[in-house]
């Protein structure tokens, strides 16, 4: 589902002594059934504009576009909204309650009304969609490893059937093996319910392997938005907003000190590397 | 996003804000004491502009003071409504078929107020003066002599400290798992009181896992650093009584004097 | 090197009482750390590393095999209370390990429970928050921190009791990159004044900052080398889910593909400059 964001406005506590402008002139188009990636340093605004687009938070001034739900300033009722965007915060395993894996995943599709029938199969179908056997369905979350733990937060999410799935961090604190399933998920949740993915992230590498887009934060404003391509290779703007850059990046920047002509900055996996220096290794030996 | 506690610390510097948290918690006590024995208008005059001149003194903003008082002012209203009706006695100044208003009642409605306001001012001026580790730590020596008969008093102590210290962190937790269940479809405002309390199970329910989580995670911290009970401890804040701490003496005598005469 | 830390035959279980005893949590564990080293230590979640720390800082005590810190038995009940004072630890979650409600109390805390007179205590706190950069925030409540400023006092907490080793348990995963920086940069700090070092981390960048690297799965340690010959073997780790630093495996891939680079590289600026020597021969 499309997002367009125009002019948005964030002011916390507005007009007290403690106002304070979390996001400002925010201006932004996510296509529908896109993947991108929220980057940017703790306090630059990432999380105040996930909760403004999950309709936790409202707008001081602009609107927010949702498919065709409208945000504004003025608006009530923002339930509408966040039944279309599902939202999993930082370690959402916290959030977990209920007594069974099963129940815990019900939670958010009973909030919506559904029969008990259409309940059980939602709860199914996430599971299946976050790669839990059925065999844990009534089992206590609580007594799952963390990865799991995680997966069944997600699965209550998805439960409810947004079309739009905000991640924070959904890999922190996970080992490598651990992330990598995690994103795996997130990528084939994205290819094959068609979601259009929100991302946020610290880590370069992540951005730059499954995003199509990056919005690059900084001090509550877009500071850089374009393909991990545009993004990654234009180095002014990197040094400049001393943002961190994927290890591959730093390694071919290190490369490029004493190469002439420098390594394109556009190259993402080890492959495309060797790839590259394969071919810079043979056409010197043809000279 | 901390809430605005009730009487919260103001760091700024005053002679109030250096006194000894000993002298000054005794010297609280002993004034509530005396708010409570107090019975005439003459003395309530006294203690009263004894208050006011002490929340001057403790060079406090009067707005952020106002507002640490302002929780109380519905009791305040409703102890003095509740005087000003059903205390008969004197003359009668207003009659009507449903009750009566009898000068008693107006004397001792206001006088309870002044008797509520005083006694909260006092507590709000001690804690607004006072940080809450001085209060801790001023307890926790005020009430040593207790562990000779068995009092666990530096456990108690510390159990205070650890409380201050993660208050805030809950509270932040808090809000970050009702945002979670609204974002899952929550609606913490909707339907009866009964539907309300029980929309607040999603979130007190992660809420005692994690307390619970933070507690054995901090067990195992304290006990890496070596703690083992009070038990040849030394301690970071010493308290040292100064000579200004000695004027809470005379003014306490002062005031009870003072009080003794008028009561008379 | 005199070893500080030696562990013998180690075995430990969570119910030690349990009739069946299949899963131990660690197995067969033998370790000698000499003064002043840095190890890292990474594995995969479950693999037993935390508890492994655990036992050298004296939280634990093993089911079987012996564990010997600075010389004294960690079994010794009596001596248990010595070892908490020369081992530190530094935990995961930067919130769950802060006491005292301000910075300076929180300092103090580990040194307060050694017994220090008041005036030692002073200038070991005023020291360890100057060292860590907290310098200016001693009034400060820790809820006002950043998840790298906490981490950094739990570390000023440890430092100030001044202990032999200091052991770090995963104490980056909950940070940001700036945190994470921070951290590291206070661990290599740590070790070049002389204190041991045992860093247990996920992260391959950062295992590799240290001298010595011991892989860690099912309870057991797979491999024990030191950083500068790890070139050769690091694609090892991928046996274990462990990820592999990016430049470790283009040197594999480019060995393997037949390139003349020294098989011998101990380090990304060495890869990089031999890259330099071999496209610029041309």
């Amino acid at each position: 589902m499309e997002i367009v964001i125009e002019d948005l406005n964030v002011i916390y506590h507005p007009g007290t002594p403690f106002a304070k402008q979390a996001l400002t002139d925010i201006n932004l188009r996510v296509a529908s059934g896109s993947f991108v990636a929220l980057l940017g340093a703790t306090g630059s605004g990432k999380s105040t504009l996930i909760q403004t687009v999950a309709g936790l938070i409202k707008p001081t001034s602009g609107q927010l576009r949702i498919g065709n739900q409208v945000v504004t300033p003025k608006s009530k009722q923002l339930s509408e909204l966040r039944r279309l965007v599902g939202v999993a915060f930082q370690y959402p395993e916290h959030q977990l309650f209920e007594e069974t894996v099963a129940k815990d995943i019900a939670f958010g599709p009973r909030q919506q009304g559904l029969t008990e029938e259409q309940v059980a199969e939602r709860v199914e179908e996430a599971m299946r969609w976050v790669g839990l056997p059925p065999s844990l369905k009534d089992r206590s979350p609580l007594a799952l490893s963390g990865g799991q733990m995680r997966r069944v937060a997600i699965a209550g999410i998805l439960a409810m059937r947004p079309q739009v799935l905000i991640l924070d961090e959904p890999t922190a604190g996970l080992d490598p093996r651990g992330q990598r399933e995690m994103l795996d998920m997130v990528g084939r949740l994205h290819r094959e319910q068609g979601l259009t993915v929100l991302l946020v992230t610290h880590q370069m590498e992540e951005a730059a392997r499954y995003a199509e887009q990056l919005v690059i934060l900084s001090e509550g404003r877009i500071a850089l938005t374009g393909s991990p391509r545009e993004v990654f290779g234009n180095e002014q703007a990197l040094s400049r907003l001393k943002l961190d850059v994927p290890e591959i990046t730093k390694l071919i920047m290190a490369l490029n000190r004493n190469l002439d002509p420098p390594l394109p900055l556009t190259l993402f996996s080890v492959e495309e590397l060797e790839r590259e220096l394969e071919s810079r290794w043979k056409r010197g030996d043809d000279r | 996003m901390t809430p605005v506690v009730i009487g919260q610390y103001v760091p700024v510097d005053s002679f109030l804000h250096r006194l000894d948290p000993r002298g000054k918690l005794v010297f609280v006590f002993a004034f509530m004491f005396l708010v409570l024995f107090a019975d005439r208008w003459p003395s309530y005059l006294l203690l009263t502009l004894f208050v006011l001149l002490a929340v001057k003194g403790a060079r406090i903003p009067l707005a952020l003071f106002l507002r640490a008082v302002k929780p109380i002012l519905f009791l305040i209203i409703l102890t003095s409504l509740l005087h000003l009706f059903t205390t008969k006695g004197g003359g009668v100044l207003l009659q009507t078929p449903l009750f009566s208003v009898h000068e008693a009642g107006v004397e001792q409605a206001v006088l309870m107020s002044l008797r509520l306001f005083v006694l909260m001012a006092t507590a709000t001026l001690l804690t607004c003066t006072t940080s809450p580790m001085e209060i801790t730590n001023a307890i926790e020596q005020l009430l040593r002599p207790l562990t000779k008969v068995r009092v666990p008093v530096h456990e108690l102590a510390m159990m205070m400290s650890i409380a201050l210290r993660f208050i805030p962190t809950l509270w932040g937790e808090t809000e970050k798992i009702k945002k979670a269940q609204m974002a899952r479809g929550v609606d913490f405002e909707a339907g009866s009181l009964f539907r309300r309390i029980m929309n607040h199970i999603p979130i007190l329910i992660p809420l005692l896992i994690s307390s619970f989580r933070r507690a054995e995670d901090l067990a195992m911290a304290m006990e890496a650093r070596g703690y083992r009970g009070g038990e040849g401890r030394t301690r970071w804040r010493e308290l040292t009584f100064a000579r200004r701490d000695l004027w809470l003496i005379p003014t306490a005598a002062t005031l009870w004097l003072a009080l003794w005469y008028l009561e008379k | 090197m005199e070893p500080i830390l030696h562990v013998s035959n180690l075995r430990f279980h969570y119910q030690p009482d349990a009739l069946s005893k299949e899963r131990w949590a660690l197995k067969d564990i033998q370790l000698t750390v000499g003064a002043g080293e840095y190890v890292s230590i990474i594995g995969p979640n479950g693999s037993g590393k935390s508890t492994l720390a655990r036992i050298i800082a004296g939280l634990y005590l093993p089911t079987e095999g012996d564990v010997h810190v600075c010389g004294r038995a960690t079994s010794n009940e009596h001596e248990l209370w010595q070892i908490r004072r020369r081992v530190g630890m530094v935990f995961q979650n930067p919130d769950n390990q802060i006491v005292a409600p301000t910075v300076q109390d929180d300092v103090a805390f580990g040194l307060e429970n050694m017994g220090l007179p008041r005036d030692e205590m002073k200038a070991r706190v005023a020291q360890a928050l100057q060292w860590v950069g907290l310098a200016g925030m001693e009034e400060r409540e820790p809820h006002h921190l950043s998840g790298g400023q906490k981490q950094r006092l739990a570390i000023a907490g440890v430092v100030a009791m001044q202990p032999d080793i200091i052991l770090f348990d995963e104490s980056t995963s909950m940070l940001d990159p700036q945190g994470r920086a921070e951290v590291c940069q206070l661990i290599k700090s740590i070790h070049e004044r002389g204190t041991t070092v045992i860093h247990i981390t996920h992260s391959a960048q950062e295992a590799f900052m240290a001298e010595r690297l011991i892989v860690m799965a099912e309870g057991q340690i797979k491999l024990d080398t030191p950083v500068a010959e790890l070139y050769p073997q690091a694609m090892k780790l991928k046996e274990w889910d462990l990820d592999v630093p990016l430049e470790v495996e283009l040197h594999h891939r480019l060995v393997k593909a037949g390139w003349p680079v020294r098989a011998s590289i101990t380090s990304k600026e060495d890869l990089v400059s031999e890259l330099w020597r071999l496209l610029s021969k041309t």
